[in-house]
């Protein structure tokens, strides 16, 4: 701007050129332009700018819309959650309640078969006790019975006047007996 | 041979020793060779062995009994071994004894011992049979060791037993339950 004011002043010492015509040419040629820019382009950025904004504006909206969106989804999936919490907690209290159940169910059959366990066991044994008793029994029985008749056989082979005497106990008493029922 | 069989043969030896005058002695000497059969093994299985000559086991029948048997008593013996029914000389015997005792109106009691009887005490035995049963008893003994002591008797169906053996057996029952 110094050079331009020194240049005129050095020129005329006026404010404008020494050539006024270059002053209307370059005004003239001036609002030509500025008649082509406010014609063509002014319109066309204000357009551009206002679809800009709206554009902005509409993205500003969509984006506001998924962000109600996400935080709608966000509280139902809360209270979803706090749901699946409860069915959790309910799930979890059913199956404890269960497992209880169950445990002392599995206490009570195992104590009871062990109790039928205990009680067939000593049934068996008492059986078998008294198995081996009677086994016992008949085994002594048959060895006294066998020593008694080898003892008796031995001593009546050799003892003529006792194998007469039960010869006269036959007679006297074995057949009295066995005449009463016929008398 | 069966019960039949074994009668005719009783009926028609005991027609003979009748008409031989002899039916108890046959009887009595056929039941005493049955009882001696019954005890001796060797005996019988010589009277019953085919492969010894029929000759070969008369003739053992009639070394036996020549001196102590009539002959009609060893001729029937003989005449069984024959006929090769030697294992049939008991039943035959015991129903010619029953035959016999019938012609006499009695009936047999066959009375098993472990020793001899003496004829006192068969005589006591037939006795009491007598008195007990109500009938007309014979009384043809027989040695049993198996008895041990005491004495069985049987007459028909019954049996009277005072032996030792059984009276053992009720001992042995009653310990074994």
């Amino acid at each position: 701007m110094n050079l331009i004011l020194a240049a005129g002043e050095k020129e005329n010492g006026l404010f404008f050129p020494s050539d006024i015509n270059e002053f209307w040419w370059g005004a003239a040629a001036f609002l030509l332009v500025l008649a082509f820019l406010a014609w063509k382009v002014f319109p066309a950025a204000r357009r551009m700018m206002r679809n800009n904004a709206e554009k902005v504006e509409g993205e500003l909206h969509s984006a506001e819309e998924a962000r109600a969106a996400s935080e709608s989804r966000t509280t139902e999936l809360r209270s979803q959650l706090g749901d699946i919490s409860q069915v959790r907690e309910e799930l979890m209290s059913d199956a404890r309640t269960a497992a209880t159940r169950l445990e002392a169910d599995l206490i009570a059959r195992a104590e009871a078969e062990a109790e039928e366990t205990r009680r067939r066991g000593e049934a068996e044994v008492a059986l078998i006790r008294r198995q081996a008793a009677a086994d016992l029994q008949t085994e002594v029985g048959v060895w006294v019975s066998e020593a008694a008749e080898a003892l008796i056989a031995e001593s009546l082979r050799t003892d003529a006047s006792a194998q007469e005497a039960l010869v006269d106990a036959y007679i006297t008493s074995d057949l009295a007996a066995a005449a009463e029922p016929a008398n | 041979m069966t019960t039949e069989q074994v009668r005719s043969y009783a009926k028609a030896m005991a027609e003979i020793a009748e008409a031989e005058g002899c039916l108890d002695e046959v009887a009595d000497e056929m039941f005493r060779f049955s009882r001696a059969l019954a005890g001796n093994d060797e005996l019988r299985n010589a009277l019953s062995d085919r492969h010894i000559p029929v000759q070969r086991r008369q003739q053992i029948v009639e070394d036996l009994l020549a001196s102590r048997a009539t002959p009609a008593t060893v001729g029937m013996l003989s005449l069984i071994v024959a006929s090769e029914r030697s294992k049939d000389i008991q039943p035959i015997a015991e129903e010619l004894a029953d035959i016999a005792a019938s012609a006499k109106s009695a009936e047999v009691a066959y009375v098993r011992a472990a020793v001899p009887l003496s004829e006192a005490q068969i005589a006591r035995l037939r006795d009491a049979l007598s008195e007990a049963t109500g009938k007309n008893i014979e009384v043809k003994a027989s040695i049993d060791p198996t008895v041990i002591g005491g004495i069985v008797t049987t007459v028909g169906d019954t049996v009277i037993d005072g032996s030792v053996r059984s009276r053992l057996a009720k001992l042995r029952d009653a310990f074994t339950g």
